[in-house]
């Protein structure tokens, strides 16, 4: 019993020692000034280490500037640590921001406009970079961030079941159905391969928004359009594919096939024979698909359009407020955000460069299968630039999901979006 | 015996050995699913994970992954800072929650049940809203970057591990800390020696808990470390992750080890931490 | 007041002391914080701006607010008995006398311990409608599995069914009830005559009834603030299912940057939450029972 008694006193001691020591060491975080804090939430290979080799190559050319890289991992980065770390005056001098964001965290005030640290704004910096990319940094008339990298859509198809089937790649919607229809095969009332499913991987509402000649959002007005008839017709004939291959079926193998992000990839394993998506998919293949015989064309349209079509997203790099040391900072990003930085990183990891000098000239052009992205890239567009962005993104997604599951139709999905969005950026923009 | 009561009594034991046994196998099956297939996942070659139809048995089985997992990322640093959180988090935990539960329950006093709410009230705001003003707070203490606003709140209680002790010490019976009370003993001689002792198993599961709750807390850890080299296993497993891509053979075979000491952990205690006393003549 | 009461409510406060420094030191200041941006609009960080009480009245005019209170909801209803039951069932079989127990009791528990990505990982590929152990075992059965996590019906169900995965960890808490039963009370009653179900009924679950308490009101807890799931899983979809309350209120958080709005959904769910855990602990009183405090 005392033996017991003893030892309780002796944890209850040792943990008030403890809690002494914790307590009487305030660790106070501090930077030092001549750092540039950046973070960053890559944290996978191969783009963290050709990260980190760009970081040293900037420090060799600018030796009075120390750049501390801290990959901070996770979805949730951008949004609990970033800010839970401002609203205590203990963020970082730059971070990297995916730019379809941009507006968003500027007109809440998160970022600091780069006009003033960075010189050449309003001169050549602006047409150093490709359009779509540029307009999605800028937001009132001020500069709130640079463009980092960029990626854009198009369509994958196998090249041996088209073979097969004795088919042509599709140019037009018309086509594209025609080709989905042959190229499906069923099996005990089951699908067993489908020709191409709209909605899977990059299939986006905005991708066939756009295809089908519809625009979002009117700039001079400042308005949701979502229910552009276009758009509208869009949605109507992403249905139609639920109609006709029958929703349940389509349900099933949807769910069981497009979630699957890594693994049991279904255009690798053939379960589909034309996919939307990116440029990054090329890699992809090289890794889990090398003997796939695919091609790259651009997306399908409806008849009427000739010009080829595509958007894109990436990322960006920003200076947030309370930065300690925003010159130090603008240096860097200026350099990180420049041609010599995003041939290190597009030769490093296969991410298309955004400035339109490495853009003419990057090593990209010379892999084969490059090149169709790169003439895509002129033709290509950003998301609405609004500070409604997440919101307008999740009401469009959940709108698609309505219309699929044949809870609303087209129409009145796209009213629903259009009402509820148009209310909060005219609450935003109102109070400004 | 008789021929026809060695039969009933060998009937009984078919009943309580055999029978028992199909169900615990028929119901452990669907839960030993998710262990074999990440240990499955963790031995294959990255293009098996993927493979189609999907590869059940790696071939080839390749044990190197293990070694390469740990290589590839600072597995021990991210293992020791771990430890290191962990070990205080449940040590502050075991202190505090059963002082609290025991002023909950053996201690009559009136109001009691009334802060029993209260502190249950304190777990019911959903944490996105007090996120912000608690990292405030805690920078204006100068404890960013560091453990500390994870470890030091455990000193001083968790609502979940005090209204779980506070319901294991109220079916202790009032007999005994009466008892004790008419000898003279002083309330903290009767926690210790009366009470602490026949609640072992419920201290047990405290100690597995808290000890989970921190192992497997990532977003605490993300919001409050400023440096890599501080990370818990929780952020650092993210390092298998690229923007489109996961490497799930190595991502699974760290998250195997990673597993593994919890495992073996609750193998060993379980029997002596939850398998209470057999109380030995407690009288109602 | 007599002086035992005062010795009594002095050394009750003493002991539970720790807690209250600990709130003062840690929890007010929040709460009180998140109350005050409920009555502002404010995008998180910098200065909030006042306007009284207009989030609320924007709460009940917004139609995602009752689609995620619905969804908490049926999740509640049926994730917390169904829970209860099986947690309870397995902390019994964790209870049988066999010898190699500790493997079982390991096996039952170790799904609990995932860590979530994990987890959801290795659901989301069970629960594959067409290439899933579980699709593939109904199929045996004759029965044509359902679309689980990617039909607008089956998405919240299937959330449910996965979250069983997690009983383990309230079995352990069961289990460890279970063995606090004093045998003498099961002995006195087979010595009656008492059948199993007798024991089970009046031995058994009254004298775990103390942590049936605990589980209920924790599971009710958790199943309002249901988050990491409908997070890493779905997303919300699809078609807005599987959008739970914290859900949407974290989206309003930060990904609208409607911190305000948020922190009012905050204290709406607060007091659905507390006053579901006031109302358990009145009828508490008739079917639970101490034998100590």
């Amino acid at each position: 019993m005392r033996r017991k008694l003893t030892s309780k006193y002796i944890i209850l001691g040792m943990s008030l020692l403890m809690l002494a020591v914790l307590f009487s060491t305030p660790a106070v975080f501090a930077q030092k000034k001549s750092e540039v804090v950046f973070w960053t939430s890559f944290s996978g290979q191969p783009e963290r280490g050709v990260m980190d080799e760009m970081v040293a190559r900037f420090c060799k050319l600018h030796p009075e500037i120390k750049v501390k890289k801290v990959v901070v991992p996770g979805t949730e980065t951008e949004v609990a640590k970033l800010l839970t770390s401002l609203a205590a005056g203990v963020g970082p001098d730059v971070y990297h921001l995916d730019r379809f964001t941009v507006c968003q965290r500027a007109a809440a005030g998160v970022l600091q406009p780069l006009d003033k640290y960075i010189k050449g704004i309003g001169q050549e910096i602006e047409k150093a970079y490709l359009d779509f990319a540029w307009k999605e940094c800028v937001w009132q008339d001020k500069v709130w961030a640079l463009p980092w990298d960029t990626d854009v859509r198009a369509l994958y198809y196998r090249k041996d079941f088209f073979r097969e089937a004795g088919l042509n790649p599709p140019r037009t919607i018309a086509e594209l159905d025609e080709c989905a229809e042959k190229l499906t095969i069923r099996k005990n009332g089951k699908l067993e391969r489908m020709g191409f499913v709209p909605w899977w991987n990059q299939g986006w509402h905005y991708t066939w928004g756009w295809a089908f000649g519809g625009e979002f959002y009117d700039e001079k007005a400042q308005k949701i359009t979502a229910n552009d008839p276009k758009i509208v017709e869009s949605f109507a004939w992403q249905k139609s594919y639920c109609d006709k291959y029958g929703m349940k079926a389509l349900e099933a193998f949807s769910a069981a096939y497009e979630t699957q992000t890594e693994s049991l990839n279904p255009f690798v394993s053939g379960k589909v024979a034309m996919i939307v998506t990116g440029d990054w998919f090329i890699a992809f293949m090289k890794q889990f698909g090398p003997d796939v015989d695919y091609g790259i064309i651009p997306i399908p349209r409806p008849a009427e359009y000739k010009e080829p079509i595509s958007w894109s997203g990436g990322w960006s790099m920003v200076i947030p407020i309370g930065a300690k040391n925003p010159e130090g900072a603008a240096e860097f990003i200026k350099w990180y955000c420049g041609p010599e930085a995003n041939e290190i990183y597009a030769r490093g990891t296969y991410h298309l460069p955004v400035s339109k000098k490495a853009f003419e000239v990057t090593s990209l052009r010379e892999e084969p299968r490059y090149k169709i992205f790169l003439d895509l890239l002129p033709y290509s567009r950003c998301r609405p630039v609004i500070p409604v962005g997440a919101l307008y993104w999740d009401e469009l997604t959940a709108a698609r999901d309505y219309v699929i599951h044949g809870k609303k139709t087209p129409k009145q999905a796209l009213d629903d979006v259009v009402a509820r969005v148009q209310a909060e950026l005219d609450k935003i923009l109102g109070k400004k | 015996m008789s021929v026809s009561r060695k039969g009933v009594r060998f009937l009984k034991i078919l009943k309580a050995q055999v029978i028992t046994r199909l169900i615990l196998i028929a119901v452990c099956i669907p839960f030993l699913l998710p262990f074999f297939w990440m240990l499955s996942t963790a031995l294959k070659t990255l293009p098996q994970t993927v493979a189609y139809p999907p590869v059940l048995i790696p071939n080839p089985i390749v044990w190197d992954n293990f070694r390469e997992a740990v290589l590839t990322i600072p597995f021990f640093t991210y293992f020791k800072n771990t430890s290191i959180y962990v070990g205080f988090s449940i040590l502050g935990t075991i202190i505090s929650c059963p002082l609290v539960a025991y002023g909950l329950s053996i201690v009559r006093w009136p109001g009691r049940d009334s802060l029993l709410i209260l502190i249950l009230a304190t777990m019911m705001i959903p944490f996105p809203v007090t996120m912000i003003p608690l990292f405030v707070l805690f920078s204006k203490l100068g404890w960013i970057n560091s453990y500390k606003p994870l470890i030091i709140p455990t000193f001083f209680g968790t609502p979940f591990f005090i209204f779980l002790l506070r319901q294991f010490f109220m079916t202790i019976p009032p007999s005994l800390s009466d008892a004790a009370r008419i000898d003279g003993a002083s309330e903290l001689t009767i926690f210790t020696r009366v009470i602490l002792p026949l609640c072992k198993p419920a201290l047990g599961v405290v100690a597995l808990f808290q000890f989970l709750g921190s192992w497997n807390n990532f977003l605490g850890p993300l919001i409050y470390l400023m440096e890599e080299s501080k990370y818990p296993l929780s952020l650092g497993l993210q390092d298998y992750r690229s923007t489109h891509t996961v490497q799930w053979n190595l991502f699974m075979a760290a998250s195997t080890l990673v597993v593994i000491p919890t495992v073996v952990i609750f193998f060993l205690t379980q029997r002596r931490i939850i398998e209470g006393i057999h109380l030995t003549g407690i009288k109602e | 007041m007599t002086p035992k009461k005062r010795k009594d409510i002095i050394t009750g406060l003493l002991f539970v002391s720790p807690w209250l420094i600990g709130f003062a030191l840690f929890s007010f200041y929040p709460i009180i914080a998140s109350l005050y941006y409920s009555l502002t609009q404010f995008v998180g960080i910098g200065t909030p701006k006042w306007i009284g009480f207009t989030n609320y009245p924007s709460l009940i005019r917004d139609e995602l607010f009752w689609i995620s209170l619905y969804n908490t909801i049926y999740y509640l209803v049926f994730a917390v008995p169904i829970g209860f039951a099986i947690a309870l069932g397995l902390a019994l079989i964790m209870n049988f006398n066999v010898k190699e127990k500790s493997i079982y009791r390991t096996i039952l528990y170790f799904p609990s311990i995932l860590p979530v990505y994990a987890s959801a990982f290795i659901w989301l590929w069970m629960f594959n409608p067409q290439l899933g152990i579980i699709n593939a075992l109904l199929d045996k059965l004759g029965i044509q599995g359902p679309g689980w996590i990617g039909s607008p019906e089956w998405s919240k169900p299937s959330i449910i069914l996965m979250a069983q995965w997690g009983a383990g960890g309230s079995a352990i808490i069961f289990l460890a009830a279970l063995q606090d039963v004093p045998r003498e009370l099961y002995e006195a009653a087979e010595l009656d005559g008492a059948g199993r179900w007798y024991k089970f009924r009046h031995i058994t679950l009254p004298s775990i009834s103390p942590v049936i308490l605990f589980h209920i009101i924790m599971a009710v807890n958790g199943a309002f603030q249901l988050f990491d799931a409908p997070y890493i899983m779905t997303g919300g979809g699809p078609a807005n299912s599987t959008l739970f309350y914290t859900l949407y209120l974290y989206r309003n958080a930060f990904q609208y940057s409607k911190m305000g709005y948020a922190s009012a959904m905050a204290w709406i769910l607060f007091i659905l939450n507390l006053g579901t855990a006031i109302v358990i602990f009145k009828t508490s009183l008739r079917w639970v029972y101490y034998r100590g405090g």
